[in-house]
C-alpha cells in the first residue's frame, strides 16, 4: 500500500524568531507524522488473532471445544457490557452514572444524541470562525493562537 | 467561562499519545484556516467559507486518527471523493419507542463514518473513539475562536 501523504506541505510564512512555539508545533507535527505508515500496516495484522483460537490444536474434550466455539463465534454479553461501559465513559456527565450493568438502549440513545449535538457544534463553530476570518487577519494572531493552544 | 481548554480536556496524563495526535489535529486545522483566509476574497460567500472550515475540521480529525480507525478511513474516503459531507441530523419522524438496542444501533450507524459496514461490537468501539476525537476537535475550534476574538480586542496581551 503506498504511503499516503497525510501532511500537506507547510504553506505558512517561515517562523520568525519571536514565535518559537509555532516552530515547535510544526516540528511536533512532522515527528508525530512519521509512525503513521507503520501503524497503517499494523492495523491490517490485528484481525487474524480472532481466528487463531479455533485453529490451535488442543484437547478435544467437549467442554473445551464448546467454550472455544462460544468465544469465537458468539460474542458474550460481558463483552458487550464492557464496550457499552467504555462508550458511556466518553459521554458527558459520565462520572454521575453507576458503573454497574448499563442499559444498552439508554447508552445508545444518549450516544446518538451526543453525536448529533457535536455535529451541530462543529457546524456552528465553523460559521463563527468564518465570520472571524472575514473580519480579522489571523496571520497576525498566529503567535497568540499557538500560545493558547499550548497552554 | 471557558469549560475545558484544548490541551487539558483529558483528565489523563497529557503525555499519552493522544497528545501527539492533538498537536497534529491542531496544526492541520490551523494550516487549513490560514489557507482558507488567503484564498478567500471579499466576494467569497460566507456559506462557502463556513463549508470549507467545516470540511477542514473533519479532515484534521480524520488525519489525526489516520488509517488506524475504521471511522477515520471512511471519513478520508468521503473527503477525497469530494462528495458533500453530510451526517443525518433529523431524528426519525416515526418516533417509535425502541424496544431492542439493535434498532438504535442502526441509528448510530448512520451517524458514525463507516458505520453501516461495522458489526455491533466494532460499532461500539469505533463510536467511543469517534466521540473522543469529535470532542477534541470541538475544543480545538473553541480555543482558536476564543484566541482570535481576544487578540482582536487586545492585540498586545498574550
Amino acid at each position: 500500500m503506498p504511503v499516503m501523504p497525510f501532511l500537506s506541505p507547510i504553506s505558512l510564512s517561515p517562523p520568525s524568531s519571536s514565535t518559537p512555539e509555532l516552530h515547535h508545533l510544526l516540528v511536533l507535527t512532522t515527528v508525530s507524522g512519521l509512525p503513521i505508515t507503520r501503524t497503517a500496516s499494523q492495523a491490517f495484522l490485528v484481525r487474524p488473532a480472532l481466528h487463531q483460537e479455533t485453529h490451535s490444536p488442543g484437547r478435544m474434550s467437549s467442554r473445551r471445544s464448546r467454550s472455544r466455539q462460544m468465544s469465537s463465534s458468539r460474542i458474550t454479553d460481558e463483552q458487550i457490557n464492557d464496550l457499552l461501559t467504555k462508550l458511556q465513559a466518553v459521554l458527558p456527565e459520565a462520572h454521575l452514572r453507576s458503573t454497574d450493568r448499563v442499559s444498552a438502549a439508554k447508552v445508545l440513545q444518549d450516544t446518538c444524541n451526543y453525536i448529533r449535538s457535536l455535529h451541530r457544534e462543529v457546524d456552528d463553530l465553523s460559521e463563527r470562525l468564518s465570520e472571524l476570518l472575514a473580519n480579522n487577519d489571523i496571520n497576525s494572531a498566529q503567535a497568540a493562537i499557538i500560545r493558547s493552544l499550548l497552554r | 467561562m471557558e469549560s475545558k481548554s484544548f490541551t487539558t480536556g483529558n483528565r489523563d496524563n497529557p503525555n499519552t499519545d493522544l497528545h501527539g495526535s492533538k498537536n497534529m489535529m491542531a496544526s492541520h486545522f490551523l494550516r487549513a484556516l490560514f489557507r482558507i483566509q488567503q484564498t478567500s476574497t471579499s466576494s467569497s460567500s460566507f456559506a462557502g467559507r463556513s463549508r470549507r472550515i467545516r470540511r477542514a475540521a473533519y479532515a484534521s480529525m480524520a488525519y489525526s486518527a489516520g488509517a488506524r480507525r475504521a471511522w477515520s478511513r471512511a471519513l478520508l474516503r468521503k473527503l477525497r471523493s469530494r462528495a458533500r459531507l453530510r451526517f443525518p441530523r433529523r431524528l426519525s419522524r416515526t418516533a417509535r419507542p425502541q424496544r431492542r438496542d439493535m434498532d438504535q444501533a442502526q441509528v448510530l450507524r448512520k451517524l458514525v463514518p463507516g458505520g453501516p459496514s461495522m458489526d455491533y461490537c466494532k460499532l461500539l468501539e469505533e463510536t467511543a473513539d469517534y466521540i473522543r476525537c469529535l470532542t477534541t476537535q470541538v475544543r480545538l475550534m473553541q480555543t482558536v475562536m476564543d484566541s482570535i476574538s481576544s487578540y482582536a480586542h487586545h492585540p498586545m496581551i498574550p
